[in-house]
């Protein structure tokens, strides 16, 4: 696997520093979300991609905008509807008649970050298109292979409240996500503060980039070489592991789960501007890396038990284990 | 977030309790309500407003205890030990009753709980306290964390039920107290979104809905309560009161027929089974009371081995039969056939007798049997007194006048008898069917003008009047009559619906057995023969031989019995308290072995965490300890926090979890710093 030249090498405060940077430009937006700007940041670090999952106008677009604006990073925002067919997504083949030969028009996909809006409103077949593409990192059209850019980085959205005439994702698609996240609301107060901002034009509009591209590989790269104890990954591993046996659980997170949770636990650690990965790390993303990937039954679902009670479950008691 | 979590929070320090009204919290006075209620229904009126004032005092005093698991796992014993004392001391005082007065009383077991835990640091009480099992189960590592309970509530409901079980007299004042209980705890743990008056509709609804559900509880009570009693009665019928017989006559509805099997008869081979076996003899007649006064009940003198009684000489030809009886409690009269001049094999203390001839046994075991001897044309009761020529005022004219107009005579008082008996059966019918006299006369003048017809209480009391009223002395005789021969037993089997009144008439200086109704009686009673009653038998056959079996073993067999039902339970414990040890063992090396190398494991900070936790700062389950000492710090709760938050934490971070680790400067560091915040802060909590 090659890599490309990096242009930078942050050591661990440089990487803490830039990750800050990043994340004080993109609440000049975004306001009161600071908990999700820094998740959103780990997701990115790590290489993950995140489901932001939330009501409408909670500004999960903007922070999607703000993100790649702050990276001077391409953008391209899908809008997912029923008749959303892959090659919307992925990119056609058109027949040249000057050239009497074929030539590939990329779609959306081919970017640097990715805002696919409503994710489940798109018809399986599209949605399994976009998952694919996410987790090779590459697009397979007319039998050629088509490597995606090294940052590709989607955030895909998805409203919990409208069911009809949705496709929910199915489980297996959900553990393509590296975290699922949601905003919430803000408090009044900020809110009043998105008010005022937005008065004389859109702050967007007014955020520059802080950092290159190329400085999210160089962090990447920062973010593997973080060190986690032997003690850390049999946590990781007794945590996720917790979740399968759980009560009321059809299906635990996999270990793909345990790959993410190191990851992003790594990714953390650095943006604290730590070497090693420690409990907290590991517990405050522990929810939003683990939960979307958990299947209850319906009984449980139905009494009220969700992915994320049986992760604060299986972190009760081992997290206090390893202080 | 800058409000602190209240469960992290001391309490010790002169705060008071968190907003008690939560969620589902228990809101102020209502267990002080819960627990008068209580007091004024189960009659315990100063412990209930002592535990009222208990527990509600505790929202005014500004202290708390700091209880750990441990301290809970305690309390919780010995409110399980008081359980089983009081189930204990309460069964074995009430019997069967006892589980009402258990349930009496529960809330006295489990206030010592609720008190302890509303007057500790803790708002609830571990789940781990409260149920062994769950104990073990984190013990065992299955149950990361357990949960808690918050004890007000399971307490409430039990003071409401508790008080409920008192006598349903005052439900006037039990079931609108209840409901306005449980209304005001609803009613401060209502949603946010619901409104006032959305709430308070469907408060009223459930309250209707409970009440119509009590009228239907109580409804199904009354219809099902008749059944109970029955099977109840079982066990106190065979104890006849041999001073006086209650009839049915005058009531109105239908006499109710048991197929119980309450005597088993095995007459001596070739001979026919006594026809009547007499329980008891009345001779005092009151409207429907049959009464046997003044007679007094003397012991028998019994032979040299104490199981033969002799009532009279031995008459030069005899039959037998072996009578197999219940007698609840070990006491109850014998019945026999009339004519019985010895009783043999019977296993009792002592035997008694009165002057009408009935035998009573006062000590001996539930079940007996037992050898009559008898001569079928003999009697042996002595010979009849005053009192059995009585005839009520009211009714000597009526019954003079049927008595001459059938031609009774004392001179042929046999032949009396005989015209009676085919008077009965000509002119009655027999009928268990009770039509009561709809006026003012006595059940036996419509019987014998209106009616004609009813059961053998009636027949049987007419025949004894009327012959008195002719001058033969008579008596009432109850007991059983004797006709089923069973082919499984191969005994002949009395069950309760042959239960039988009959007349005893003096003819020709001896007692004999006069029995008016009609024959078909019998067939009527055996008509209603249900489909279940083979089966019925043969279980009743079955319990028959295994009491029987307990009671002809020793009392040192008894013992050994007991004993050996004690073996299995003893095994059950032993196995149990093996496999806890075997767990405790398996435990220790299985530890050891899991990682290989749990890196700072003897950092310092762990004792400063320790301390801080003996002080009662609970911790989230779950919340890592970085994000617990902010949130004591911010809280003001952790002393010295930047020294703990800045340098230790972050020393011991890296010693614990930093495969790099500490050089030998941080580690002296680390060590220096919690030794010294440990000598400063560590014992004052």
């Amino acid at each position: 696997m090659s890599r490309p030249a990096v242009t930078v090498q942050p050591d661990r405060g440089e990487a803490s520093v830039a990750l800050h940077r990043i994340a004080d430009n993109i609440e000049q937006v975004v306001r009161g979300q600071a908990r999700a700007v820094r998740l959103l940041l780990c997701a990115l670090v790590s290489g993950g991609h995140v489901l932001l999952e939330d009501v409408p106008g909670t500004g999960k677009t903007t922070l999607a905008k703000a993100l790649a604006r702050s990276l001077h990073a391409d953008f391209q925002r899908i809008q997912f509807t029923p008749d959303l067919m892959p090659a919307d997504i992925l990119g056609t083949s058109v027949f040249n008649q000057r050239d009497q030969s074929f030539e590939f028009h990329p779609g959306p996909v081919f970017t640097d970050i990715l805002l696919a809006d409503e994710i489940n409103r798109a018809s399986p077949r599209t949605q399994a298109a976009l998952l694919e593409a996410m987790g090779e990192r590459q697009v397979s059209l007319d039998g050629v292979r088509r490597p995606l850019d090294e940052l590709f980085f989607v955030i895909a959205t998805q409203n919990p409240i409208e069911s009809q005439g949705t496709y929910p994702l199915p489980e297996a698609q959900m553990d393509r996500f590296a975290m699922r996240l949601s905003l919430g609301y803000v408090t009044p107060e900020e809110e009043v503060e998105i008010l005022g901002a937005q008065s004389s034009g859109h702050p967007l509009e007014r955020i520059a980039p802080c950092v290159s591209r190329d400085v999210v590989a160089a962090l990447r790269v920062a973010a593997e070489a973080v060190r986690l104890s032997d003690e850390m990954k049999r946590l990781i591993v007794d945590v996720v592991g917790a979740t399968r046996g759980a009560s009321g659980v059809r299906t635990g997170a996999s270990p793909r789960a345990s790959l993410a949770l190191m990851k992003c636990g790594q990714a953390l650690a650095l943006l604290e501007g730590t070497d090693f990965v420690t409990p907290e790390h590991l517990a405050e993303v522990a929810v939003p890396v683990l939960a979307h990937r958990i299947v209850l039954e319906p009984e449980a679902r139905f009494s009220g038990r969700t992915g994320v009670s049986v992760v604060r479950e299986a972190l009760a008691g081992r997290i206090e284990a390893h202080d | 977030m800058s409000a602190p979590s209240a469960s992290g929070l001391p309490r010790g320090d002169g705060a008071l309790p968190a907003s008690e009204a939560g969620a589902f919290g228990v809101p102020p006075l209502a267990l002080g309500a819960a627990l008068l209620l209580w007091a004024v229904r189960a009659d315990a009126l100063v412990p209930g407003v002592v535990f009222a004032v208990v527990v509600e005092l505790a929202r005014l005093v500004p202290w708390r205890w700091d209880l750990g698991a441990r301290d809970f796992n305690r309390v919780a014993d010995l409110t399980g030990l008081g359980f089983v004392a009081l189930v204990v001391y309460q069964f074995d005082a009430h019997s069967v009753r006892g589980i009402y007065e258990v349930l009496r009383w529960l809330p006295a077991v489990l206030v010592l709980i609720t008190a302890v835990q509303v007057y500790s640091t803790a708002d609830r009480v571990p789940y781990t306290a409260l149920f062994l099992s769950v104990r073990r189960a984190v013990a065992r590592g299955a149950v990361p964390d357990p949960g808690t309970v918050d004890m007000r509530k399971p307490f409430l409901l039990v003071c409401l039920v508790s008080a409920g079980s008192g006598s349903m007299d005052d439900r006037a004042l039990y079931l609108p107290a209840v409901a306005l209980i449980v209304a005001y705890v609803v009613w401060s743990a209502r949603p946010r979104r619901a409104g006032g008056w959305t709430t308070a509709a469907a408060l009223a609804v459930a309250i209707a809905l409970g009440f119509a559900g009590i009228q239907g509880v109580m409804a199904a009570r009354r219809a099902i309560e008749p059944f109970i009693m029955e099977l109840v009665q079982d066990r106190i019928w065979n104890y006849r009161d041999p001073y006086r017989a209650y009839t049915a006559m005058g009531q109105i509805g239908r006499l109710k027929l048991s197929e119980r099997i309450v005597l088993r008869v095995t007459p001596a081979i070739g001979v026919p089974p006594p026809g009547l076996l007499r329980e008891a003899t009345f001779h005092n007649f009151n409207t429907r009371l049959w009464l046997a006064t003044q007679t007094e009940f003397a012991a028998l003198e019994p032979n040299a081995e104490g199981t033969a009684w002799r009532i009279g000489a031995t008459p030069p030809s005899q039959r037998h039969a072996m009578i197999a009886a219940y007698l609840p409690r070990g006491r109850g009269l014998l019945a026999v056939p009339n004519g019985t001049f010895q009783v043999e094999e019977l296993p009792v203390e002592d035997l008694l007798r009165n002057r009408l001839g009935v035998l009573k046994v006062l000590q001996g075991p539930e079940v007996v049997e037992y050898r009559a001897r008898y001569h079928p044309d003999a009697s042996y009761d002595p010979p009849p007194v005053d009192s059995d020529r009585q005839i009520p005022e009211r009714l000597r004219g009526l019954l003079a006048d049927l008595s001459t107009s059938l031609g009774l005579d004392a001179a042929r008082a046999s032949d009396s008898a005989a015209r009676l008996q085919s008077y009965f059966d000509r002119e009655f019918r027999y009928t268990l069917e009770l039509t009561g006299p709809d006026d003012d006369t006595s059940p036996l003048e419509d019987f014998l003008l209106r009616s004609r017809a009813g059961h053998c209480e009636y027949f049987a009391t007419a025949t004894v009047l009327l012959l008195r009223a002719a001058g033969i002395p008579a008596r009432y005789a109850t007991g059983y009559s004797v006709q089923e021969w069973s082919e499984l037993e191969q005994a002949f089997v009395v069950r309760r619906r042959h239960a039988h009144a009959w007349a005893l008439a003096w003819i020709d200086g001896q007692w004999r057995d006069v029995d008016t109704t009609p024959a078909v009686w019998l067939d009527l009673e055996s008509a209603g023969t249900p489909w279940w009653l083979s089966g019925y038998d043969l279980l009743s056959w079955l319990r028959h031989g295994w009491v029987r079996w307990r009671w002809t073993e020793t009392a040192e067999g008894a013992n050994a019995l007991l004993l050996l039902a004690l073996v299995p339970l003893v095994l059950a414990l032993a196995w149990r308290l093996s496999r806890r040890r075997r767990v405790r063992r398996d435990a220790a090396p299985g530890r050891a072995a899991a990682p290989a190398r749990v890196a700072g494991a003897d950092s310092e900070l762990l004792a400063v965490v320790a301390a801080l936790q003996a002080r009662g700062l609970a911790r989230e389950p779950g919340e890592p300890l970085g994000g617990w000492l902010g949130r004591l710090s911010a809280a003001g709760a952790l002393p010295e926090a930047s020294l703990v938050l800045d340098v230790l934490l972050p020393l011991h971070r890296r010693y614990r979890h930093d495969p790099g680790g500490l050089d030998d400067a941080e580690r002296t560091r680390l060590r220096t710093l919690a030794a010294q915040w440990i000598a400063r802060h560590g014992t004052s909590g």
